[in-house]
């Protein structure tokens, strides 16, 4: 059951590049959060109409009774967030979404690009702590855009996760996709796990697509509400020939079975 | 001694309207809640005056592709384009859900075409559970249907006539604000028989993406809703209000997210009023506007909301 809280501002700071890092007090959310869950944000006070709407982010990580959010600053609902304060209190939904990443794989490959990484921070750590064999794959342009370099270093992924950088200033030169076949194809029974801009996605489904492995992405959409009733977040199902809302009916789907 | 006072507060929002016992005068506007079930996650609907559901045509329609909505200055433009699963899905697979919970229930009636309009109310005189129709003739977002028939006043008064003689049920038309007199198109509701109307769906709106150099809505335009509206919609209840009083039950919609705005419209002369986007930002905001509503006509001593109905009209404009 989602629910709409005022949440305590813990922490709210610039990280790099456009991310800012937002952690927030929320038991609530954070005992019913699973990976690839997400939470709607209003920076605004009630009473303030622009911007209007909330905005969309990922649980990247559960930390007790807190949850963290790393988000980019792209526009006046996101530049209201970085405003806030901690000790101020802030409108929080969640924790919402209804489909998740499948749990019966032997192994994992996580594909992340720039803030989508922080869609699948939390599906990093849990398959950690369930013992499950996994690879991470973190993609950005520029070394500056690794936002989440801290995060990793802090939580003991530094041997779990292969950094890309286009420019080659960070870790691997290359897109995320370079060495992805052969990683892939390592392990038996494996599925990728897939969040990031919609260009790198659609490479990542085209070639799990190829070499017949499960390609699950988790979206991101343009949302109203999240919680299902605007009906604005929609993605094409093409086995139904029908939308499917993002927030309702996702955020995760199968790659092979929407039009990306 | 207390229960008598709870009993007395409650009772300060419970009205009869249609030969219908509403709760209270606060309903949610339809494609803004979907269908109720997914709200009822959040909070138990049953606290809600009605809820006038998504719009239904006879066949399930797909809607419109993404993009399908679009931040504005303090509102939105959406163009779903009235995706919903078809009338009888939705008699067969949500309704016998959503009537557990004891709330009215309005059903939103769309069609392409007369017959298809006629035959979506004939189908819902006949379910259970469905306790009014509201007529929708005011989509923006459609090829077909939608605003075709509702800025017209003489085939308005044609298809409400007709839809009339298929239902017993309260017939409500929610009007276009996209039209040059919003009293031509009411007059013609009315003659035809029309119980209420819906005071206003959204007003026809575009938004363009500077860089890609191209409108934002897949369709290109969309209809704009939020508290950008509400003047709008506070004008037009005035204007339906001053020219029938209580004769014509207004439901009021357009911009409400608080009590103060749900008061604008009463005050402009509506007898309920419903809630759409703001639930998307706020969930609760239907429930605040209530407790709000009760606080307000208490705090004001009046003996009941209804008090409250069409009052901004004492003033005369010589």
């Amino acid at each position: 059951m989602a629910l709409d809280i005022k949440c305590e501002i813990v922490e709210n700071r610039f990280i790099s590049g456009i991310t800012w890092l937002l952690r927030l007090k929320a038991p609530e959310i954070a005992k019913e959060a699973k990976p690839a869950s997400f939470v709607m944000i209003r920076g605004v006070e009630d009473y303030q109409y622009d911007p209007l709407l909330r905005r969309a982010f990922a649980i990247a990580d559960i930390d007790g009774d807190d949850i963290l959010i790393f988000y980019d600053v792209y526009g006046k609902g996101t530049k209201a967030i970085t405003e806030k304060k901690a000790g101020e209190t802030i409108s929080v939904l969640g924790a919402l979404g209804n489909n998740f990443f499948p749990e019966d794989y032997d192994h994992y490959v996580l594909v992340g690009g720039g803030i989508g990484f922080a869609g699948l921070s939390l599906l990093m750590k849990d398959l950690k702590q369930k013992g499950k064999s996994f690879t991470a794959i973190y993609g950005v342009r520029r070394k500056e855009q690794l936002s989440m370099l801290d995060w990793i270093k802090e939580n003991g992924f530094e041997n779990d996760v292969i950094i890309y950088t286009e420019d080659g200033s960070y870790g691997k030169k290359g897109l995320v996709t370079e060495d992805l076949e052969k990683i892939a194809t390592k392990h038996h029974n494996t599925m990728l796990a897939v969040c990031g801009p919609h260009g790198m996605m659609k490479a990542v489904a085209n070639l799990a697509k190829e070499i017949d492995i499960p390609c699950y992405v988790s979206l991101e959409s343009r949302m109203a509400c999240g919680f299902g009733i605007c009906i604005g977040c929609v993605v094409k199902d093409t086995e139904k020939d029908s939308y499917v809302r993002v927030c309702y009916e996702g955020p995760v789907f199968d790659a092979s079975k929407i039009e990306l | 001694m207390k229960t008598e006072m709870e009993n007395n507060e409650k009772k300060v929002l419970e009205y009869e309207l249609f030969g219908l016992k509403f709760k209270n005068p606060v309903w949610t506007a339809s494609g803004c809640f979907s269908y109720g079930l997914e709200v009822a996650r959040l909070y138990d609907i049953s606290q809600l005056g009605c809820v006038v559901i998504k719009g239904l045509s006879l066949k399930p329609r797909k809607g419109n592709p993404p993009e399908r909505i679009v931040e504005t200055p303090a509102g939105m433009l959406n163009s779903i384009g009235l995706q919903n699963p078809g009338v009888e899905k939705f008699a067969e697979e949500i309704l016998p859900e959503l009537k557990k919970y004891d709330t009215k229930i309005f059903a939103n009636v769309f069609g392409e075409d007369e017959e298809e309009y006629l035959a979506v109310a004939e189908f819902l005189d006949k379910t259970d559970g469905v306790h009014g129709l509201e007529l929708n003739v005011s989509c923006p977002n459609v090829k077909k249907g939608g605003i075709a028939f509702g800025s017209d006043p003489e085939t308005l008064y044609n298809l409400v006539s007709k839809m009339r003689k298929l239902t017993k049920k309260p017939l409500l038309v929610k009007l276009s604000p996209n039209v040059t007199n919003i009293l031509d198109t009411a007059d013609a509701c009315v003659e035809a028989g029309a119980d209420g109307l819906v005071l206003i769906n959204t007003l026809l709106g575009m938004a363009i993406d500077v860089e890609k150099e191209e409108p934002i809505l897949a369709t290109k335009t969309g209809g704009l809703s939020g508290p950008a509206i509400l003047p709008v919609a506070v004008r037009m209840i005035y204007q339906v209000y001053e020219k029938y009083g209580s004769e014509v039950p207004i439901i009021g919609v357009g911009g409400i997210t608080t009590t103060q705005d749900a008061l604008q419209h009463i005050l402009a002369g509506a007898v309920a009023v419903q809630i759409g986007t703001a639930n998307f930002y706020d969930p609760y905001a239907p429930l605040k506007i209530i407790e709000g509503l009760k606080s307000h006509v208490l705090k004001k001593e009046y003996e009941h909301y209804l008090r409250l109905v069409g009052k901004a009209h004492k003033l005369k404009i010589k």
